[in-house]
C-alpha cells in the first residue's frame, strides 16, 4: 500500500484536530458553566507592604485586578465561610493599600464587610479612604453608619456624620442625622452649635437651610428640656418619670414647641422628640 | 556631534526594523484594546481603571523595549565586535555611548507617543457617556505628566542597562542587573518608610541609614510614578516636577558618564 505523503497527512489531519478541540471545548465549556466560576481568590495572602512592593509602579491596575478577584468571588453564590471572610478583609487591607483613592474599593467594602463581621475592619478601611478622599461624603457617611447602626457608638457616629456634612455637595440628612445622634448620645449644646455653622453653608439651598432651621429649633427645646431636667433631679433628689413633671413643679411654664410639629416625650432617662 | 546624531539615528534605525518592535507594539495595541471590555467590569471610577491600564500598558511595552530590545541592541555590538567597524571611525567612546543611548531614548520616544496616543483614546471610549464615574479633578494635562515622567524614568533605566552592558561581558547578565535595580529603584523609598515605620520589623537604626544610603545610589523610580495622580486629577505640585526633572536628568548624566569612563578603559578584544 503507497504511504501517504507528508502534505496529505497533514491536509487530513488537521480538519481531525479541529473537530476535536471544538467538540471537546464545548464539553469543557458545558462544564465549567455548571460549576460556580470562583471557588476561590487567585491572590496570595501577602501582608499590605509586601503586596505594595510586588506591583512596584503598577498598583493602580494590581489594585483594579484584586478589587475584580475579590468582586468574581463575593458575586460566585458559593457559601462563605468565616474563613472565607476573613480571606476576603485582608485582601481588601491590601486593595487599599495599593489604591487609598479607589471608589469601587470603599464601596464593596461597605457592601460586605459588616454584614459578614468585620464591622471594625469595615471602619479602618474606611478611615483610609477618608483621609485619601476628601472631596467624597460617602466614605464618612458609611463610616458614620457603620458606628451607628453595628457599634452602637452614637457619639463616633456623630462626630463622623457631622464632620462629613461640611463636604461640598454632601446632603443635607447628614447635618440631621449627626445631630440627631449626637443628642442621643448627650452632645444636644455640641449639636446646636454645629447646625447654626452649617446654616451659613453656601452650598446649602434654601429647602436644606429651612430643614436645619427646623431642628434647629427642636433642639433648642430638647437642651431646655434636659435643663430643666436636671434642675428637677437637684430639686427633688430623683428623676422625672415624664415631662408633665416639669410642668407641675413650676420648673416650665409649658412645654417648648416642637420645630418639627411633633411631640417632645421622656424614655429611658432621655429627652426624645 | 553629527557623529552622535548619526549613531543615534542608526541606533533607532536598527531598533525600528526589529521584529521584537513591531510584533510588541502589536500586543500593547490589543492590551490597550483590552481595557475597553475591562473598565467595564467596575461599577465606580471607570475613568482611573481605563487610566491605569492605559498608563501601565505604555509603562510595560517601554520595559520590555529596554531589557529585550536596548540591551540586545547593545550588547550584540560588543559581543559580535561590529563596535570596532564604529570605533574604526574617528568617533570618540563616548559618542559611542551618548549616539546609542539617545538612539534607544528615540525608540522609547516614539512608542510612548504612539502608545500614549492609543491608551489616550482608549481611556476616551471607555468612559464614553460614562462623564459621572470619571474622577472630578481628571485632566489630560495630569495624564500628559504621567507619561512624560514615564519617559523620564525609563530613559533612567535605559542609562542604567547601558552602564551594565559595558560592565559585563553578558547580556544575560546586563539583563538581571538591569531588572534588580529596576525592582530596587521602585521600592526603596516604600522600604525606608516601612523600616521607619516599625510596621514590619522593630525599628533599626542601621537598616534605616542603610536603606537611606542605598537610596542615594540606586534611582528613586517612585518619585516618577504619576499614575496615580494622572488617574485621579490629583494636584501636582510645579516644584517637586522640577526637582523630580532635574534629579531624572542628573542622574542620566552622571550614569552616561560613568559608562563613558568605563567604556573608555575597556579592552574590546
Amino acid at each position: 500500500m503507497r504511504s501517504l505523503s507528508a502534505k496529505t497527512t497533514l491536509m487530513l489531519l488537521v480538519p481531525v484536530l479541529l473537530a476535536l478541540h471544538g467538540f471537546s471545548y464545548y464539553h469543557v465549556r458545558q462544564i465549567r458553566n455548571s460549576i460556580h466560576y470562583k471557588a476561590s481568590i487567585n491572590v496570595p495572602m501577602l501582608p499590605e507592604s509586601v503586596m505594595e512592593m510586588a506591583a512596584g509602579e503598577f498598583k493602580g491596575i494590581v489594585a483594579d485586578f484584586l478589587v475584580m478577584e475579590i468582586g468574581a468571588f463575593i458575586d460566585a453564590g458559593s457559601h462563605k465561610s468565616d474563613t472565607d471572610w476573613d480571606r476576603i478583609a485582608l485582601h481588601f487591607s491590601q486593595a487599599m493599600a495599593l489604591d487609598p483613592y479607589f471608589a469601587q474599593t470603599y464601596r464593596l467594602i461597605q457592601a460586605y464587610l459588616p454584614s459578614s463581621g468585620h464591622v471594625e475592619k469595615a471602619n479602618e478601611l474606611l478611615e483610609i479612604a477618608r483621609r485619601h478622599l476628601p472631596w467624597d461624603w460617602y466614605p464618612g457617611f458609611f463610616l458614620g453608619f457603620n458606628y451607628f447602626n453595628d457599634l452602637k457608638d452614637y457619639a463616633k457616629a456623630s462626630e463622623c456624620l457631622l464632620e462629613t456634612s461640611k463636604i461640598k455637595g454632601a446632603p443635607v440628612i447628614l447635618a440631621t442625622l449627626g445631630s440627631r445622634l449626637a443628642q442621643k448620645s448627650g452632645q444636644t449644646l455640641t449639636a446646636i452649635g454645629f447646625l447654626k455653622t452649617m446654616q451659613g453653608n453656601p452650598d446649602y439651598d434654601e429647602e436644606a437651610k429651612k430643614l436645619i432651621g427646623t431642628r434647629i429649633q427642636t433642639l433648642e427645646g430638647v437642651l431646655l428640656l434636659e435643663r430643666a431636667a436636671e434642675v428637677y433631679q437637684q430639686r427633688f433628689g430623683h428623676p422625672i418619670t415624664t415631662l408633665e413633671d416639669l410642668i407641675r413643679s413650676g420648673i416650665l411654664k409649658k412645654l417648648p414647641v416642637h420645630g418639627e410639629m411633633g411631640t417632645y416625650g421622656y424614655a429611658d432617662g432621655k429627652i426624645t422628640y | 556631534m553629527k557623529h552622535v546624531r548619526v549613531l543615534a539615528a542608526i541606533t533607532f534605525l536598527e531598533g525600528a526594523r526589529n521584529r521584537i518592535f513591531y510584533g510588541l507594539l502589536t500586543v500593547s495595541l490589543l492590551l490597550i484594546g483590552a481595557n475597553l471590555v475591562i473598565t467595564h467590569s467596575f461599577s465606580y471610577d471607570l475613568g482611573k481603571v481605563a487610566v491605569d491600564i492605559g498608563l501601565s500598558a505604555t509603562a510595560i511595552f517601554g520595559l520590555i523595549i529596554i531589557f529585550f530590545l536596548g540591551i540586545n541592541l547593545i550588547s550584540k555590538d560588543l559581543d559580535k565586535l561590529t563596535v570596532y567597524m564604529v570605533l574604526g571611525r574617528p568617533i570618540a567612546r563616548w559618542q559611542y555611548v551618548l549616539g546609542k543611548f539617545l538612539g534607544l531614548s528615540l525608540i522609547i520616544l516614539v512608542s510612548m507617543l504612539i502608545l500614549g496616543a492609543i491608551s489616550a483614546s482608549s481611556v476616551v471610549v471607555a468612559t464614553l457617556g460614562k462623564g459621572r464615574h470619571v474622577p472630578v479633578n481628571f485632566s489630560w494635562n495630569g495624564f500628559t505628566m504621567a507619561l512624560v515622567y514615564q519617559y523620564l524614568s525609563l530613559n533612567l533605566i535605559t542609562a542604567f542597562t547601558l552602564l551594565f552592558a559595558v560592565l559585563t561581558t553578558s547580556s544575560f547578565m546586563a539583563m538581571i542587573l538591569s531588572l534588580a535595580t529596576y525592582f530596587i529603584g521602585q521600592n526603596i523609598e516604600l522600604l525606608i518608610k516601612l523600616l521607619a515605620s516599625t510596621k514590619l520589623l522593630a525599628q533599626n537604626e542601621q537598616y534605616i541609614a542603610a536603606a537611606r544610603a542605598l537610596s542615594w545610589i540606586f534611582p528613586n523610580l517612585a518619585a516618577f510614578d504619576l499614575k496615580t495622580a494622572a488617574a485621579y486629577g490629583l494636584p501636582l505640585d510645579p516644584v517637586y516636577l522640577v526637582w523630580t526633572l532635574v534629579y531624572g536628568l542628573a542622574y542620566t548624566g552622571v550614569l552616561l558618564a560613568l559608562t563613558s569612563i568605563i567604556f573608555n578603559r575597556r579592552e574590546l578584544a
